[in-house]
């Protein structure tokens, strides 16, 4: 198990985000993290990455409590996550920006911009490395915030709806691109909310609804589960 | 493809030729008053890049560095009138003790961002002057520190003592900035949270600008000190004369570029001496309209509207 | 120590506080409804002080009277200075340090203006009420001073009752929570940003015209009471109207307990003193949440 996470609890003011969630993550698998808006999906990543404090629970990272961890500290350790609303570092070239997750695991430019291309070719991104990201088009700047991320060479990469406004074509390049990581011994959560995509590439799939954990199984178990068809769609069609 | 690199490359040495240049100046020309005119616009350029590597590449912008630079005049002065250390010792420890104080300065002042981290330095600043005016008996308060005797005894001193100082300047903000830490430092300016979730300790890399930053600022106070020969709190602690100045001149050259703060050094340094010539009571007030119609109508500052054009 | 000067100092330093609310007030309705942090506020004050001065000295008009001149003028200046300075940056996005630059450019052109057309001396207005004191029971304070409180205290209240009950002022509170909201609700964002601008210039401008009896102009005065307004303004939570007040009371508490029983010279040191350890411990303010 290399991430575990225990009796997670988020609560704002009075607002309760997060309410006591459990699950775990193998080495090697992909966990498709799922469930309307506002569930809480990107409120776990945010604790998961350090950037919240939970109000209570544990998270725990190849057995190390990180909990209270800071989030540089955390992807020092080797989890990365990117961002819903994607935070390309814009005033940079796309190369540069690569370079700066490349930076955490050497110190030298020059390897650092060897790393970086070699992340480019890896996502496709190669062609364009000398561009700004200010004049990325969306979908660029989707795969953009991956090669950032996979730069800092995570073990454990948190991927937050980067499927969100890429069209068909996109989509498939981004699914190719996740499968190949995996390929490469990382493990990933994935949010999403493009359901094709995310039964294809999932191992498992949890289901949350109100900050809560509704469900957890394969894709075909989730697929015709009533609790999770009520939560997306109503009443209505879980009757079916 | 290689031309672009070749020229980039050459392109590195261009400062260091123009100080070339200026340093065999004093062989042609013998009118102090143009030295001291470059002196001017060195000193405030050594100033506009310390800022800059702060406010310009790091992204945290400080409207109170004259804490920095006052403390390194005093510091200076203090040390050479109080305690007999000579006035090139003084120097260096006028950048350490910028460097010093800058310390609980960030720690307290990071918490803010943006414009409230500006004012707070400000705010900061002035303690520093109050506590320098008030503290009669360690800093002389108000009747200012004189310099008997300064470093140099002519110009000529001061004029190639700042080139090399300015050389040495640019040769370390040249080298921070194309290692790790600068593309550190430019990270935390655009995205703060995208740049910890890649690993970087921000609050660490903003100390480090912040230190360096803190370092020169405080030179260029203790140079001030020993070529105008007279310190007071209200001269080296002044908001409107220091610490919006250095501010002014990053962002009329191009805030975060090169070659912006010795472009704004020079136009500004120009423009001031020129006005006072002619109206030496309205200098001020046209200080005042040049900083309003820079930022109306230059808003990138004269490096940075050119760059929009590329 | 004796109790009734302890009581009298703190009642003091209340009454000062509530000018220096209704000097915080304005910096943080600007700085609520736009994000400007306005560094001319100080010199606002200054203009409110003079113009309060020369109604007095060329027209024999009483400082109390002379706030019906004073808030007008202000509020002229505020929305031309609006709409055709600091407007325009803001519709260019430009960063943070822009908008900062452009008020201290502001502040420094009315500065100087104003040591062109009236000299840096130091003028007063002396009034035959200027040194009365008013009796409660043992305690004594300063007639002209418990005049300001009083006004700036009714001030704030036809301030409130703007804000809280008419039309416009629901427009500022919603240009201020959600600008992009208000703006599809079809407020015009401009309109009310000009609005504001002038009120909060207005607002420190009546400040100088109470502020004018009980102390002294001169051009370079506005220096002084921007950094106290901003620190009023740090004090509270910027942005927080109820910050203003507690800020400007807590300066003003602080700034008398420390004039009488330290020392004269280290009370404007007091303040910041004060506002460095707000910012250590409380950096969102004493009112104020964290809205950075």
């Amino acid at each position: 198990m290399i991430l575990e996470v225990k009796g997670l609890t988020k609560n704002f003011g009075g607002l309760m985000a997060v309410k006591d969630i459990n699950f775990y993550v193998q080495r090697g698998e992909i966990l498709g993290l799922i469930g309307p808006n506002g569930a809480g999906k990107t409120t776990i990543f945010n604790m998961i990455g350090g950037f919240f404090k939970p109000t209570k629970g544990t998270v725990y990272f190849k057995g190390i409590d990180i909990t209270k961890l800071s989030p540089p500290k955390i992807c020092k350790l080797g989890i990365t996550r990117t961002f819903q609303l994607v935070k390309p570092l814009s005033q940079l070239t796309v190369l540069e920006n690569v370079m700066v997750g490349a930076f955490v695991r050497v110190k030298d430019p020059i390897e650092a911009r060897k790393r970086a291309i070699k992340i480019l070719e890896f996502t496709g991104q190669v062609d364009k490395k000398d561009m700004r990201a200010a004049n990325l088009s969306h979908g660029d700047r989707k795969k953009l915030e991956i090669s950032k991320a996979l730069a800092t060479q995570p073990e454990l990469l948190l991927l937050d709806e980067c499927m969100a406004g890429l069209n068909p074509h996109e989509v498939s390049d981004a699914i190719e691109i996740i499968k190949r990581i995996r390929e490469s011994g990382v493990t990933l959560i994935v949010i999403e909310h493009v359901m094709k995509a995310i039964m294809s590439i999932s191992d498992r799939i949890i289901v949350l609804n109100h900050g809560e954990k509704i469900m957890e199984g394969t894709p075909d178990q989730v697929a015709v589960n009533p609790e999770v068809i009520k939560a997306y769609l109503g009443e209505r069609y879980a009757r079916n | 493809m290689l031309k672009l690199e070749e020229f980039t490359q050459k392109r590195k040495l261009i400062p260091f030729i123009i100080l070339l240049m200026l340093s065999l100046i004093p062989l042609f020309i013998k009118n102090e008053y143009i030295l001291h005119l470059i002196i001017l616009i060195l000193l405030w350029s050594i100033l506009g890049i310390s800022w800059n590597l702060l406010g310009g590449y790091t992204g945290q912008v400080s409207f109170g560095h004259a804490a920095f630079f006052g403390v390194g005049a005093y510091t200076a002065c203090l040390f050479y009138v109080k305690g007999g250390i000579p006035l090139w010792l003084g120097i260096i420890a006028a950048g350490i003790s910028g460097a010093l104080i800058s310390i609980p300065i960030g720690a307290i002042c990071f918490r803010l961002r943006g414009p409230y981290f500006a004012l707070s330095v400000l705010a900061l600043a002035e303690v520093l002057r109050l506590i320098t005016l008030h503290w009669k008996s360690f800093t002389e308060g108000a009747v200012g520190i004189l310099l008997i005797e300064t470093i140099f005894s002519t110009k000529l001193g001061y004029y190639y003592f700042i080139i090399g100082i300015a050389i040495i300047t640019i040769i370390i903000m040249a080298y921070l900035l194309q290692k790790r830490t600068g593309y550190y430092f430019r990270a935390i300016r655009e995205d703060e949270d995208a740049a910890e979730a890649l690993g970087i300790f921000t609050l660490r890399y903003k100390l480090f600008a912040l230190i360096i930053s803190a370092f020169f600022t405080g030179i260029m106070g203790a140079f001030f000190a020993n070529y105008t020969n007279y310190i007071d709190p209200y001269i080296v602690f002044s908001i409107g004369d220091v610490s919006i100045a250095m501010v002014l001149i990053v962002v009329l050259g191009g805030i975060g570029t090169f070659w912006g703060p010795l472009i704004g050094a020079t136009i500004v340094v120009l423009i001031s001496e020129g006005f006072r010539s002619f109206f030496s009571t309205a200098s001020l007030l046209i200080y005042g309209v040049l900083i309003v119609l820079v930022i109306l109508f230059l808003p990138r500052g004269v490096v940075g509207s050119i760059q929009r054009k590329i | 120590m004796d109790i009734t000067i302890l009581i009298q100092t703190i009642v003091s330093g209340i009454l000062v506080g509530g000018l220096y609310a209704l000097i915080g007030l304005g910096m943080t309705l600007i700085f609520g409804v736009m994000r400007i942090i306005n560094l001319a506020h100080g010199e606002f004050l200054m203009v409110g002080m003079y113009i309060c001065f020369w109604l007095f000295r060329l027209l024999g008009v009483d400082p109390y009277l002379s706030i019906l001149i004073s808030i007008p003028f202000l509020f002229l200046l505020g929305i031309i200075l609006q709409r055709y300075l600091i407007l325009p940056i803001i519709k260019a996005n430009a960063p943070g340090e822009n908008q900062i630059l452009l008020t201290a450019g502001i502040g420094l052109i009315l500065t100087n203006v104003a040591l062109l057309l009236f000299s840096p001396n130091y003028y007063t207005v002396l009034t035959h009420y200027s040194n009365a004191t008013i009796l409660f029971g043992r305690i004594s304070l300063s007639l002209p001073l418990l005049w300001d409180f009083i006004i700036s205290f009714g001030i704030t209240g036809i301030l409130y009752y703007f804000i809280m009950k008419t039309d416009i002022g629901a427009s500022i509170r919603a240009v201020a929570q959600n600008s992009d909201a208000a703006q599809l609700m079809g407020i015009n964002i401009d309109r009310i940003t000009i609005i504001t601008f002038g009120i909060g210039a207005a607002l420190v401008g009546a400040a100088g015209s109470l502020f004018m009896p009980i102390y002294y102009v001169f051009p370079a005065i506005g220096e002084i009471f921007t950094l106290k307004a901003f620190i009023v303004v740090v004090l509270g939570g910027m942005g927080s109207a109820i910050g203003a007040l507690v800020g400007g009371l807590t300066l003003g508490v602080v700034e008398t307990l420390g004039a009488a029983y330290i020392s004269m010279s280290l009370k404007d040191g007091l303040g910041f003193l004060v506002f460095v350890l707000v910012l250590i411990f409380k950096p969102s303010g004493l009112v104020g949440k964290t809205r950075f």
